[in-house]
């Protein structure tokens, strides 16, 4: 079945459903997408996997007498299962009790932006197409140095269709594209050994130029060699994009209305307040079409909107789902994203606003500090206070009198987040790190005075 | 399924496979949570398909759909074929496999009742419950969550050697949260899985639990102090010693990470394949860290891999050496071992199998203190840390600082004063090789679908670990 019949399915699908819901005397929506996804995964210059998925999935949401909610999915996209799940879901709206503070059906009139999200020529592209890109970006990357041992990273393109569709008549379907890639490039002389990592994106197939991130990879893996031992402590930092936006999903977090009503986030009641350093400035663009994040609509059927996060330093605004909303006695804002039934606020497409300065200029006007290029598997250590603890990894550099001099081993950051961006500069260059959980974003480069390592490690 | 397997293998031979595998895989899942008081979610998420994997010219393919129909057939399988011809124009080291016994066999996890058969106001009158328990601590208390979840996950597995089987597997899981807010903002939680049927929610006890959660929120917020920077006797509960075995000795001995077929995500190992048979010291005499898929009721229980390669009972680490690593059947033949150990598995239908843990645990010390009671009298200074607040660990796996719910000072011998924001920072060999005492009793604990591995689909599999109460001597530990 091809792309555009399982999308022709998909629609037929959600009126059937929905159709049943109403005649089982509830209403509902219908959140849906079908897509092909093209993925590999390849290391030490050697594709390991290639393969192809055609992904689909119906989620529909039952509300009984606008207080009882409940939602299931399938990927089974036959009449008969389709009409089993509006009964079920049905009989399981009518059954849990009612919630007083649920908003019930969205009944506003919603205007979606027209959004072209999609590369139309994804539908043509074959293996043959990704191994010849990916071939090009191991190729390139060995042709740096001979001290490139390996190439390894992966890809995935996702092209398919998104539908929301409810009782209530409204209605969206809308073509996606996306295409992400991650490279870790090793460098590699007698017993050294140093990577670099880089995660990057595109929408459209033929703007995913992974050759020249491949030589800048494996140019940083290079330079990773010969790493010395420092010790921990407080230390003047550039956080690199890829860094930077560790950080910035960390705060993205922190303002997420599911962090907030468990009382969970060290930005609980902190709207109007000066927070971070005024050079900070976030905002959720979720019609800038250069994030791979971008979308018309939330999954609860709000039309998305901009709107700022964080404004010179001053915390703007939280995202809410709209039960959130409800109990917090705000407004949402077409942020909501559900999983599993549940739904929460998250500004999903998060941009930094650029400074005027190069990384190069932050770097020369350094005296004594490090260039962190990537960090990992950083949690929150404990949230109501923004500590969070992470380790470098692939590339961290040491930087004195206004130049890199050396890399360093990996050290251990804790550290609280409202602490170590009190006190920033913001680089110029805006990139899109796709590392982020599946959630969008745009970064510069911060430096900060103060960032705290507090142990180490032997590579 | 016998028929789509048959053709689908013979569909790849045809096209030239020297190898192919079918998947018919698929999961219901059941989740239903409260958030105070109210229902947060209750549905059924439904997720299969099948998915057929290939060698050929020495290099995989793999295709999936979620439509499972003997129509389907011909098109996945030339999709995959395509993949692998792709693939093949850049195969520098040709594909190959260990060989395996060929296995035809059926399996269910046993269970004794369907979770899926209790009626849902049954399960919510038990959360609503233990809701109201939680509540009754007063004012305190600022944010109250539970969930119960069963998950059915089915594989129908067939090779071209002639392997075929079939699996399936049952699992339950609960978890009681409380947030409490007075001198501090602390939380509490506690989350349990088991391969078994709706009779663990019994053995969770909903009831019990949610008191003990509550209790331990309410004097977090109030009474416990934060730890002193210090270097001490420290004792970790099965469930923490799990956390801490999964990250620090699981994933390096991982035999993908070790090969650097994970370097862009969940990283690489300090277990470098120059450590296997070099009597390489990973920890004190006394750890003896067992993978053991075979035992029954645990979470991690399975009698096949995803690749149909039976599991089996062995050593990660003897006597504080490191003994052998997790495998699949071609990271096994690449580093030259005769079989697999019989790790791979897969999370859903339309992904490729990796190498993953089952289930990992510490081996109890039969000649060591009975209980905890024993072990803590057996010290006179230290702390004994419970529950899961924060993990974090390097990419190779040696640096690691974990931060434990609720901590006691333990004096004399006897546990004390309670702490709150108690972190443990440590190298994993000098950790393993602190390792001094172990008590008799033990106990393996389910973590639920949440290792998270594998770029650029991430695959969340649910594993099982423990051991004994077990101390470890000389540990760094601090407040955050």
């Amino acid at each position: 079945m091809s792309l555009e019949e399982q999308k022709e399915l998909m629609i037929e699908l959600a009126q059937i459903a929905l159709k049943r819901v109403k005649e089982l005397g509830a209403e509902g929506f219908v959140n849906a997408s079908v897509s092909k996804q093209y993925a590999t995964r390849f290391s030490n210059s050697e594709i390991l996997q290639n393969y192809v998925d055609f992904q689909r999935n119906l989620e529909l949401t039952v509300i009984y007498n606008d207080k009882q909610k409940s939602s299931s999915l399938t990927n089974n996209l036959s009449e008969n299962s389709i009409l089993n799940l509006a009964e079920y879901v049905t009989k399981v709206a009518k059954m849990v009790p009612p919630d007083p503070m649920y908003p019930g059906m969205l009944t506003e009139a919603q205007h979606f932006p027209k959004l072209q999200l999609n590369d139309s020529n994804a539908k043509n592209i074959q293996p043959v197409d990704i191994v010849d890109k990916i071939k090009g970006a191991i190729i390139a990357g060995e042709a740096v140095d001979r001290k490139v041992a390996g190439v390894s990273g992966n890809f995935l393109l996702i092209d398919g269709y998104n539908l929301f569709s409810s009782t209530t008549g409204e209605d969206l379907v809308y073509a996606d594209t996306g295409i992400t890639s991650t490279l870790n490039t090793q460098a590699k002389t007698g017993d050294d050994e140093s990577r670099s990592n880089s995660d990057f994106g595109a929408r459209y197939f033929n703007k995913l130029d992974m050759e020249t991130e491949s030589k800048e990879v494996a140019e940083r893996a290079i330079n990773g060699l010969g790493a010395v031992s420092i010790e921990p402590g407080e230390y003047e930092v550039i956080l690199d994009h890829q860094a930077m936006s560790t950080i910035a999903f960390m705060t993205a977090m922190a303002t997420s209305s599911m962090q907030l009503i468990s009382r969970r986030s060290f930005l609980n009641d902190k709207i109007g307040q000066q927070v971070f350093d005024e050079k900070l400035t976030l905002n959720h663009e979720p019609h800038n079409l250069n994030l791979l994040s971008a979308r018309p609509i939330d999954d609860e059927g709000l039309a998305t909107q901009g709107f700022p996060v964080v404004e010179d330093g001053i915390l703007k605004n939280y995202s809410f789902s709209r039960l959130h909303a409800a109990k917090m006695g705000a407004s949402p804002r077409g942020c909501g994203f559900s999983f599993f039934g549940m739904s929460i606020g998250f500004p999903f497409a998060l941009v930094v606003e650029p400074g005027d300065k190069t990384k190069e200029n932050m770097i020369s006007e350094m005296d004594n500090g490090l260039l962190v290029t990537n960090l990992h598997y950083t949690n929150f250590v404990n949230p109501p206070v923004g500590s969070i603890t992470g380790m470098s990894k692939d590339g961290l550099f040491v930087i004195r009198n206004g130049e890199i001099v050396g890399s360093a081993k990996n050290m251990r950051f804790t550290d609280e987040i409202p602490r170590f961006l009190k006190d920033i500069e913001i680089g110029k260059e805006l990139r899109q790190p796709t590392s982020m959980m599946g959630i969008g974003g745009m970064v510069a480069p911060i430096k900060s005075k103060s960032f705290r390592f507090t142990s180490k490690t032997k590579h | 399924m016998d028929d789509l397997i048959a053709k689908a293998i013979d569909k790849a031979e045809k096209r030239g496979a020297s190898f192919a595998e079918v998947r018919v895989f698929g999961y219901k899942y059941e989740q239903i949570s409260t958030r105070d008081g109210q229902i947060e979610s209750c549905g059924i998420y439904n997720d299969r398909g099948y998915g057929i994997r290939v060698i050929k010219n020495g290099a995989w393919g793999f295709a999936s759909t979620a439509i499972i129909d003997e129509s389907t057939v011909d098109d996945i399988a030339n999709l995959a074929i395509k993949e692998a011809e792709a693939t093949s124009k850049v195969q520098k080291n040709p594909i190959v496999l260990t060989e395996e016994p060929i296995i035809k066999n059926k399996y269910k996890t046993p269970f004794k009742i369907n979770p899926f058969d209790i009626p849902i106001e049954d399960k919510i009158e038990i959360l609503m419950l233990s809701d109201r328990i939680i509540m009754e601590k007063g004012d305190i208390i600022k944010s109250r969550s539970n969930n119960m979840s069963f998950y059915n996950v089915y594989l129908d597995y067939g090779n071209s050697e002639g392997t075929r089987i079939t699996q399936e597997e049952l699992f339950s899981g609960a978890g009681v949260a409380a947030i409490a807010i007075a001198n501090d903002n602390q939380s509490r939680e506690q989350e349990l899985y088991e391969m078994r049927g709706y009779e663990y929610i019994d053995k969770f006890d909903f009831e019990k639990t949610s008191e003990n959660v509550a209790k331990d929120a309410v004097v977090l917020a109030t009474d416990a102090k934060t730890p002193k920077t210090q270097k001490t006797n420290f004792i970790l509960e099965p469930y923490q010693l799990g956390l801490t075995i999964h990250e620090s000795c699981g994933h390096p001995t991982e035999l993908d990470r070790v090969l650097g077929w994970e370097a862009d995500f969940a990283g690489t190992s300090f277990l470098t394949l120059d450590k296997l048979g070099s009597n390489y010291q990973y920890g004190s005499e006394k750890v003896n860290l067992v993978c053991d898929p075979t035992m029954s009721y645990v979470l991690g229980h399975e009698k096949y891999d995803h690749e149909g390669v039976a599991t089996k009972k062995f050593d990660v680490v003897r006597e504080g050496i490191f003994k052998g690593y997790q495998s699949d059947r071609q990271t096994a033949k690449i580093v030259g071992l005769e079989h697999s150990n019989g790790n791979a598995r897969i999370s859903r239908y339309n992904r490729v199998p990796l190498v993953r843990m089952s289930n990992l645990y510490l081996e109890h010390d039969p000649e060591g203190p009975k209980n905890l009671d024993e072990l803590v009298a057996e010290t006179n200074e230290g702390i004994y840390g419970i529950g899961w607040k924060s993990h974090s660990i390097d990419d190779k796996r040696t640096n690691f600082q974990f931060a434990v719910q609720i901590a006691y000072e333990i004096k004399n011998g006897e546990l004390g004063q309670p702490l709150k924001n108690t972190i443990y920072q440590a190298a994993t060999p000098e950790f393993w090789g602190s390792l001094d005492m172990m008590t008799q009793e033990w106990s393996v604990e389910g973590h639920g679908p949440v290792c998270g591995k594998g770029a650029p689909h991430m695959q969340a599999m649910w594993v099982s670990h423990g051991g004994p109460y077990s101390r470890f001597k000389d540990v760094s530990i601090f407040s955050g």
